[in-house]
């Protein structure tokens, strides 16, 4: 808290000099909250207790140990999850609060070990044969079950993107764009089906107030992956990305529409440089499909990207001014 | 000196203060609306995100003008041109700022723009520059950062390129030159911080207090780093200079050095309830584990992360139950901020999609793969 800026406009008889005094005495007691280290602390401890786990049971295969650490796993996995049912609220359609900061990442835990204990059935004894689908079926539907059941963000994003690996893309937020094959057709029109599924699940969840606040979650997974989507399909489609730039267009209006509705600048931002993306590859598409590279064309893009930055930039500001009102993220 | 409106500056510090009282309940609602109705705070700062947008933008103009310029010369001047580009961003950055931009990131983008197209191009132009010269001709730019911007990159930058100067420095001076280096910035940054703590009261809450709390922070690194075994051989190697071997005393001493001053950071945090200090210490923490596994693998890397993490669960575990109460001043519960709960809550969610999701299926055809291998522990193994 700035005491010295409080003084100050105590000074001037903005507020009254009373409350610096009990802002003052306040401070002094000085609780310091070590909240997010702590929360990092015990982060970083699943994260690696979770992996650490996963390799050594990895290398210990074919050794008699392996058993000794299947066993582990299962422990710790079925521990954390004692210990959650026994802590969490009944279930209810609303959101819950979690019942104490531990819970959260106990969860995590149990869940991690879960899904190394299941994917370890199947790589040693193949409980589901040749079936990868199902293999990957089953954790998706136990994540999204304990994502509901005890109210967790997290494991919710955990199960998306596991639905995500059953569809066969890569969906967690730094492997969207490095981990695809973006030139298979297959993969764009998955990619466009399960964001609009997505989009979907995050609409009815806050509609039918099946735990609203979910909503959030499914939505930015659902239309980064459709606006990917779209500009793979135009990149890829060579003689049709017209109609992928329509397509795309309808989809930006109808995100920064939903985005003005719930002031949320962040779905704003990235609506329009997704839109910004297309548009400059349609203009320069069109500049270069001319008479190739030559200096007067150069100059046509160069002059594009000046005029249409500011043009952007301008939008942007306006935005901002529109939605300044009570601000939102 | 201060390219802002500094009356406006002051304003909003005010505002801000008045804010926090009020989401603290010292004073009501309508007494903040009196404060920001008497304090106007013109200054152009946009939201988070859309900061981040005009950034880009600002930085796709300049690109595109500089790519102008380029167009019209012949091949020849290309470093003049680019010079010229600068010089205009930063009349540019001048107008914006005058027209009340402030962390708009029109003007971000046009301060570093307008820095790297002058500072670059001047490199380009004094081809065959000594490395010091290099690092000499870079300050006048970051302390105009400094001065009439506030920036808080430049201020790091600043830092770090001073720790850099003395490196080449004695770099220049053989091998003696290279054994006292870690010495000379050890001290030379142990003085920094000293004092930029001991004035911490004075700058606390001035109009340059984001600058030196990066400093504080940047300082506290570099003291770090200067004595770490591994920062010691990598810049040394850089510099092409044989690593200072040394006596086996300075070699003791460094080792000390690395596993022991993340603690004291800690220590030093707590005992100042300092929450930058504090911070630095827990990261520094990584810096250790990795140091010391670099240079010797006392057991597997999987059961280290399995005995760490119990370790750490354990501690949080403890950590969380102690402070059920508050004790000693300290609490786990959180103290609001600006920054909305849910915000951080998606943050984290979209941080743990990120690191142990093991989207293991992704191509089945290709082999089975299962836990622990991929992101878990490769996340995991990239740090520690």
């Amino acid at each position: 808290m700035d005491i010295p800026s409080l003084e100050n406009l105590a000074r001037e008889g903005l507020i009254r000099e009373e409350a610096v005094t009990v802002a003052r005495a306040e401070e002094e007691k000085g609780l310091f909250s070590v909240h997010w280290e702590v929360s990092l602390v015990l982060y970083l401890g699943v994260l690696l207790l979770s992996g650490g786990l996963g390799i050594l049971i990895y290398k210990n295969i074919d050794t008699i140990g392996h058993q000794a650490i299947l066993a582990l796993i299962a422990a710790i996995s079925g521990g954390c999850f004692y210990y959650c049912f026994r802590k969490v609220a009944p279930f209810r359609v609303q959101k819950i609060e979690s019942p104490n900061a531990l819970f959260d990442y106990v969860l995590l835990l149990g869940c991690l070990t879960l899904l190394s204990f299941v994917a370890y059935l199947q790589f040693q004894y193949g409980v589901f044969g040749t079936r990868y689908g199902l293999a990957t079926f089953i954790p998706m539907v136990l994540m999204f079950g304990v994502a509901y059941r005890f109210d967790h963000l997290g494991i919710l994003s955990i199960a998306i993107t596991n639905l995500a690996a059953w569809a066969g893309i890569a969906l967690t937020p730094k492997s969207l764009l490095t981990a695809n094959d973006f030139s298979s057709e297959s993969l764009i029109f998955t990619g466009l089906a399960l964001g609009v599924v997505l989009v979907a699940a995050g609409l009815l969840s806050e509609r039918r107030s099946i735990k609203p606040h979910f909503s959030f979650t499914y939505r930015n997974f659902g239309t980064h992956l459709l606006l990917v989507a779209c500009l793979a399909g135009m990149f890829h489609f060579d003689g049709f990305n017209f109609v992928w730039f329509l397509l795309l267009a309808a989809i930006v209006t109808g995100v920064i529409r939903m985005a003005m509705k719930e002031r949320s600048f962040y779905f704003i931002l990235f609506a329009q440089l997704y839109g910004y993306v297309g548009l400059s590859y349609m203009i320069l598409y069109l500049i270069f499909s001319g008479d190739g590279a030559g200096e007067g064309t150069i100059f046509l893009a160069i002059l594009y990207f000046i005029t249409s930055a500011i043009g952007l930039i301008m939008l942007m500001m306006r935005f901002n001014r529109k939605l300044k009102k009570d601000a939102g993220v | 000196m201060l390219a802002y409106n500094t009356a406006h500056l002051k304003n909003r510090d005010l505002r801000t203060a008045a804010e926090e009282a009020c989401r603290k309940g010292y004073i009501p609602e309508e007494t903040l609306q009196t404060v920001k109705a008497q304090l106007p705070d013109p200054l152009y700062t946009p939201n988070m995100f859309v900061r981040i947008g005009l950034f880009l933008l600002t930085a796709i103009i300049q690109l595109a003008f500089a790519g102008l310029m380029l167009l019209m010369t012949d091949g020849n001047g290309v470093e003049g041109m680019l010079f010229i580009t600068g010089l205009i961003a930063y009349g540019i950055l001048e107008f914006f700022v005058r027209s009340g931009h402030y962390r708009s990131g029109v003007d971000d983008a046009l301060l570093w723009g307008s820095i790297g197209f002058m500072y670059g191009s001047l490199l380009a132009m004094l081809s065959h520059v000594e490395g010091g010269t290099a690092l000499w001709l870079l300050l006048p730019f970051l302390l105009l950062g400094i001065i009439r911007f506030k920036d808080t990159f430049c201020t790091a930058l600043l830092l770090v390129n001073l720790a850099a100067i003395i490196v080449w420095y004695c770099s220049q001076m053989g091998d003696a030159g290279m054994a006292a280096a870690p010495f000379i910035v050890l001290v030379g940054s142990g003085l920094g911080l000293w004092m930029v703590v001991r004035s911490e009261k004075s700058w606390h809450h001035s109009l340059y207090s984001n600058c030196w709390h990066v400093a504080k922070s940047v300082l506290l690194l570099l003291l770090y780093a200067a004595g770490n075994v591994y920062m010691i051989g990598e810049v040394a190697n850089h510099m092409d200079a044989p690593m200072p071997a040394g006596s086996p005393v300075a070699t003791g001493f460094f080792w000390l050095w690395t596993v022991l001053i993340p603690f004291a950071y800690i220590g030093w945090g707590i005992r100042k309830k300092d929450r930058i200090i504090l911070d630095a210490g827990l990261l520094l923490i990584a810096a250790v584990v990795f140091t010391v596994r670099y240079y010797y693998s006392i057991m597997p890397l999987e059961q280290v992360m399995v005995l760490g993490g119990l370790v750490l669960v354990s501690l949080a575990a403890w950590l969380i139950r102690y402070l059920k109460t508050p004790k000693k001043g300290f609490t786990y519960e959180v103290i609001p901020d600006d920054t909305p709960e849910w915000a951080k809550r998606q943050i984290e969610s979209l941080i743990i999609a990120e690191t142990m999701a093991r989207p293991a299926a992704v191509a089945p055809e290709q082999g089975f793969e299962f836990g622990g291998g991929q992101s878990g522990g490769g996340g995991a193994s990239s740090s520690y």
